[in-house]
């Protein structure tokens, strides 16, 4: 039998039993102030966030989920909204399509007849959109907000945060356990502060595939929705222009990869050893290398305890060349084209 | 703050939580990697492997939206995993990358479940378990764990060696 190390062998429910163990080895563990300020400072560059002093800015994508609350929105603005006004702002064009497919995306977005020049001109911001992707059932919309005006500039620096939104995505309102109003939406949305404006990622999942569809959308200032939060309103039309490529695991249940992201019905996950990581994708290519993908939405959020998804779809921050992929492999559950 | 608190304070606010785990977890953290890689790094080394472990963590536990029910465990595998990934990397003599008394009585007995392998590690009771889990997961020297619990070194000795007879018998007693 193959030796492994002890540190490799157990995981983090082993690791749950040996609460009382773990926790005398660190009773009377101790560090100096300075120490634990560089590794604070560290941590928090490494997870994008900024440190001021005893503020820190977030310059990281803040995801929500295809479920989130009012409530918990309300949370996040809260820390993350107290820094200094009238910063001068420089954008980069194209920077969102960067921020969500990785350097280069431009070349390939052109390629697709993704890349588009719209500029919608809203309340204090300039709405700019910069790609439109469909596959005909999954849309995905990047786009940035950049102020137009002193207003606009001061409320991207004291932290207020825009984001893209669609009414279709609006599927209810419920009360909590605690009568607490939670909406819930249909959407995946991404926004990223960089340079003095904020680039907006958007992605919905039409219940009845369409080649060509026209979807209303709104730029929303903050997560609450009244309607002076809202920013500029225009539509968008999303036409097919994602290639795809069919795989198969080796039980013959069949997953489409497209451009951003894959999808299946009636599929098995193996998810890889817990704890690390809980969730990756990793594509091999013909030519004999791969690449591990950063995942951007992944639906249903709450993994399967039994591994088996009657739907699931992975989005990616990055573009797939769909043509020379030879395989993806999800948890540890291998598709090959073709297979 | 306990771990629900901390957890709570992750899904809602992530840099507010992510600086209360650090600020509550880097002393623990420190010492799991100073106990594993002082022979073999530098102080910056091992300051940059506490940082890491605590962005794996962020990293991680973002993919699962902090669903978990303990920091400590998901930190501590994290960190015991890290490890030894930098002591593979660091270490030039292939003694001590060699496996343990313990990791070869595994593989000897063919377990592969690790709950199976705590639960017989647990019931050698204590200061046993403490002494097993010190010195073969998190790396601690006999003589350290003698000091920290409070024994001679011998005592410290004498139980791993009788522990690792004892803890055969568990194991097959088990099959």
């Amino acid at each position: 039998m193959d030796k492994k190390y002890l540190s490799d062998m157990l995981t983090q429910s082993d690791c749950e039993a040996l609460d009382r163990e773990l926790t005398g080895f660190g009773s009377g563990a101790e560090l100096d102030d300075e120490t634990s300020k560089r590794i604070l400072s560290s941590v928090m560059r490494k997870a994008g966030f900024e440190m001021d002093n005893s503020i820190m800015v977030s310059k990281k994508n803040k995801r929500m989920s295809r479920r989130f609350t009012v409530l918990l929105a309300a949370a996040v603005i809260a820390v993350t909204g107290a820094v200094g006004a009238g910063a001068a702002y420089v954008y980069r064009k194209n920077a969102a399509n960067e921020t969500y497919f990785g350097s280069g995306a431009d070349s390939k977005l052109e390629s697709m007849g993704a890349k588009s020049g719209l500029t919608f001109k809203g309340k204090h911001f300039d709405i700019n959109i910069e790609s439109v992707l469909s596959d005909g059932e999954y849309l995905t919309l990047v786009a940035s907000a950049v102020p137009n005006d002193e207003e606009g500039a001061k409320q991207i620096a004291n932290g207020e945060e825009t984001y893209l939104h669609s009414k279709l995505a609006e599927r209810g309102t419920y009360k909590d356990e605690n009568g607490n109003e939670v909406t819930e939406y249909a959407e995946d949305i991404g926004f990223v502060y960089e340079g003095g404006a904020e680039s907006m990622r958007w992605e919905y999942k039409l219940d009845t595939p369409q080649d060509k569809v026209t979807i209303p959308m709104t730029v929303v200032m903050g997560f609450n929705l009244p309607e002076d939060n809202i920013i500029a309103e225009f539509d968008i039309t999303f036409e097919k222009n994602m290639h795809s490529v069919k795989l198969t695991n080796d039980k013959g249940e069949v997953m489409t990869l497209f451009d951003n992201g894959i999808k299946g019905c009636d599929v098995t996950i193996i998810p890889k050893t817990d704890p690390l990581p809980m969730r990756e994708v990793t594509v091999e290519y013909t030519d004999g290398s791969s690449k591990s993908i950063e995942i951007f939405g992944f639906s249903p959020y709450d993994a399967a305890e039994d591994g088996h998804y009657e739907r699931l779809s992975v989005t990616f921050n990055d573009l797939i060349d769909t043509s020379s992929v030879k395989a993806v492999t999800i948890g540890e559950t291998r598709f090959e084209v073709g297979g | 703050m306990n771990d629900d608190k901390l957890l709570t304070l992750l899904k809602s606010a992530p840099q507010k939580g992510l600086g209360e785990i650090v600020a509550q977890y880097s002393a623990y953290v420190y010492k799991i990697v100073y106990t594993r890689l002082r022979d073999v790094c530098t102080k910056e080394d091992i300051e940059e492997a506490v940082s890491d472990i605590f962005y794996k963590f962020y990293q991680s536990g973002s993919k699962c939206g902090f669903e978990l029910r303990s920091v400590r465990a998901f930190i501590s595998v994290i960190a015991a995993r890290h490890c030894t990934d930098l002591f593979r990397t660091h270490c030039k003599d292939e003694k001590l990358l060699d496996y343990s008394e313990l990791e070869n009585l595994i593989a000897e007995e063919e377990i592969t479940d690790g709950g199976e392998l705590i639960e017989a590690v647990k019931s050698l009771g204590e200061p046993d378990s403490d002494i097993f889990i010190r010195k073969y997961y998190l790396g601690q020297r006999n003589k350290d764990i003698a000091k920290e619990l409070g024994m001679k070194q011998g005592t410290v000795n004498t139980r791993i060696s009788r522990g690792l007879v004892r803890l055969r018998e568990i194991l097959k007693e088990g099959r």
